[in-house]
């Protein structure tokens, strides 16, 4: 079935959504970085979920998601360029083709390479007195940081605009222009809430 | 409306294997031309001056046949909804216009010469599957099997395919699953076609996939410039088609007559 063109994209979809669903959770666990307790409860919440025996299955899961949805991605991409050897000297673009839909390989990339970073800095990274609020904080604080994040975020939005509608009509569930509402109004959601944390903690400083 | 002069930029190309090229063409049109007819004048005037003329595909030239085809100015089958390129015509173009021609692309779809493609793709891909092998003896009683009125629509919604191609064309992966879904969707959603419902879903997708077209993102673009207006919805139907086929093998799927 996942040698299939159509299976490769229901692995796509379903691998996608997990990642989606992982991106809600860790945006609402994050709203925390807001409480005004000089980070009491995000750092307890922090220190939950490393102690937390689920930690490390979950990871998995989410790190075999990640694996299988690039390499889904690679592989399609691939069979597509394979497809079309040849464009149109002249091209106008029709339907649902967005410049979100049209640069999903790219902004799926640039995240890739964001999470690298992400993780080394945040997950691997050295916490002092402060716990992981502070260097969430003293990170964001630096100009240089808070920026890449945002625009990093924004390209997230990006990439979300065309995703779950996308993954649910792969799923075989249409429902049109509702779809696509509802997917942009998530993206526009997550990815605010993402690029709110840099920005807040840029300007409280 | 008066006539109209227009420039056209054609995509020629001597052979299979050969390199293409644009060459340009000064015409004159007057608005009620049919855009194919605007190429015959072209041909005639070429043929006039001892040249080959510009190849392209036509038959019916009134949109049922799905034997035209061309990628005009960028969009397949050129502007206007639910409409083929022989029902274009030249009240859609203003003077001094430049029109830009080239044929549709898919590797599927190699060029034979010019304009014209080999869509014989398309044959393997209905082929292996896109008809009903069951003998079901002679003509039924009337209303003796039952099909509901919406379920009759669908089918004859997705019946509408002309099998023209402008779909892959359009398609940036060059992606025929709106052709597939709809040569699979009026048979699998009818009594008729539930025997071989399963076998068909994986054999047509076998096909398209074996035949090189590429995979769906989702953008709807075939939808846009499909002439007979199929809707993306009949691909979503294709998905769960294929899923269902692969969830029960063929052997153990029961034989249902209508649903
Ligand atoms: S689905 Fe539409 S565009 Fe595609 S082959 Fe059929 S009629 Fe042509
Ligand atoms: S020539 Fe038959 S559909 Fe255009």
């Amino acid at each position: 079935m996942f040698s299939t063109s159509i299976g490769k994209k229901l692995g796509m979809a379903l691998t996608g959504l997990v990642l989606y669903s992982f991106l809600i959770g860790h945006l609402a666990g994050n709203l925390q970085l807001f409480f005004d307790d000089g980070g009491t409860a995000f750092n307890t919440y922090a220190e939950f979920m490393i102690s937390n025996p689920l930690l490390v299955p979950t990871e998995f899961v989410l790190l075999g998601a990640l694996v299988l949805h690039v390499w889904f991605a690679a592989s399609l991409t691939r069979l597509s360029r394979q497809a079309k050897p040849q464009g149109y000297a002249v091209r106008q673009a029709v339907g649902g083709r967005s410049l979100a839909s049209r640069t999903m390989i790219w902004s799926g990339s640039t995240i890739l390479i964001f999470l690298v970073i992400h993780i080394r800095t945040f997950k691997f990274g050295q916490t002092g007195e402060g716990g992981l609020f502070a260097l969430v904080a003293d990170t964001f604080h630096q100009p240089g940081w808070a920026a890449g994040y945002v625009v990093v975020m924004t390209v997230l939005g990006f990439h979300l605009w065309h995703a779950m509608h996308s993954a649910f009509q792969t799923l075989g569930w249409h429902a049109r222009a509702g779809w696509r509402r509802a997917s942009i109004l998530m993206s526009i959601l997550i990815a605010g809430g993402f690029a709110a944390i840099p920005i807040y903690f840029f300007l409280a400083q | 409306m008066s006539d109209v002069d227009i420039t056209l930029k054609v995509w020629r190309q001597d052979g299979p294997d050969q390199k293409g090229r644009f060459e340009t063409y000064q015409t004159q049109a007057t608005p009620d031309m049919s855009f194919l007819e605007m190429l015959d004048v072209v041909n005639d005037s070429l043929e006039e001056g001892q040249k080959l003329p510009i190849s392209f595909d036509s038959d019916c030239r009134e949109g049922i046949c799905g034997m035209c085809s061309l990628v005009i100015n960028g969009v397949a089958h050129g502007p206007g909804e639910g409409t083929t390129t022989c029902q274009l015509y030249m009240r859609s173009f203003a003077d001094g216009d430049t029109i830009t021609i080239e044929p549709f692309r898919a590797r599927s779809f190699p060029v034979i010469r010019d304009l014209v493609v080999d869509r014989s793709a398309f044959d393997d891909i209905v082929q292996a599957g896109g008809y009903n092998s069951v003998n079901t003896g002679s003509a039924p009683d009337a209303n003796s099997v039952l099909v509901s009125k919406d379920r009759a629509e669908e089918a004859m919604d997705a019946a509408a395919c002309i099998g023209c191609g402008a779909c892959v064309a359009t398609c940036k992966n060059a992606s025929a699953m709106l052709f597939v879904s709809a040569k699979l969707k009026h048979l699998n959603v009818l009594p008729q076609g539930q025997p071989e419902r399963r076998e068909r879903s994986r054999a047509m997708l076998k096909a398209m996939d074996d035949a090189g077209f590429g995979h769906c993102t989702n953008e709807y673009e075939c939808e846009a410039v499909c002439p007979k207006e199929i809707s993306v919805g009949t691909i979503a139907f294709l998905n769960r088609e294929v899923y269902r086929s692969s969830l029960v093998t063929s052997s153990l799927a029961p034989t249902v007559t209508g649903e």
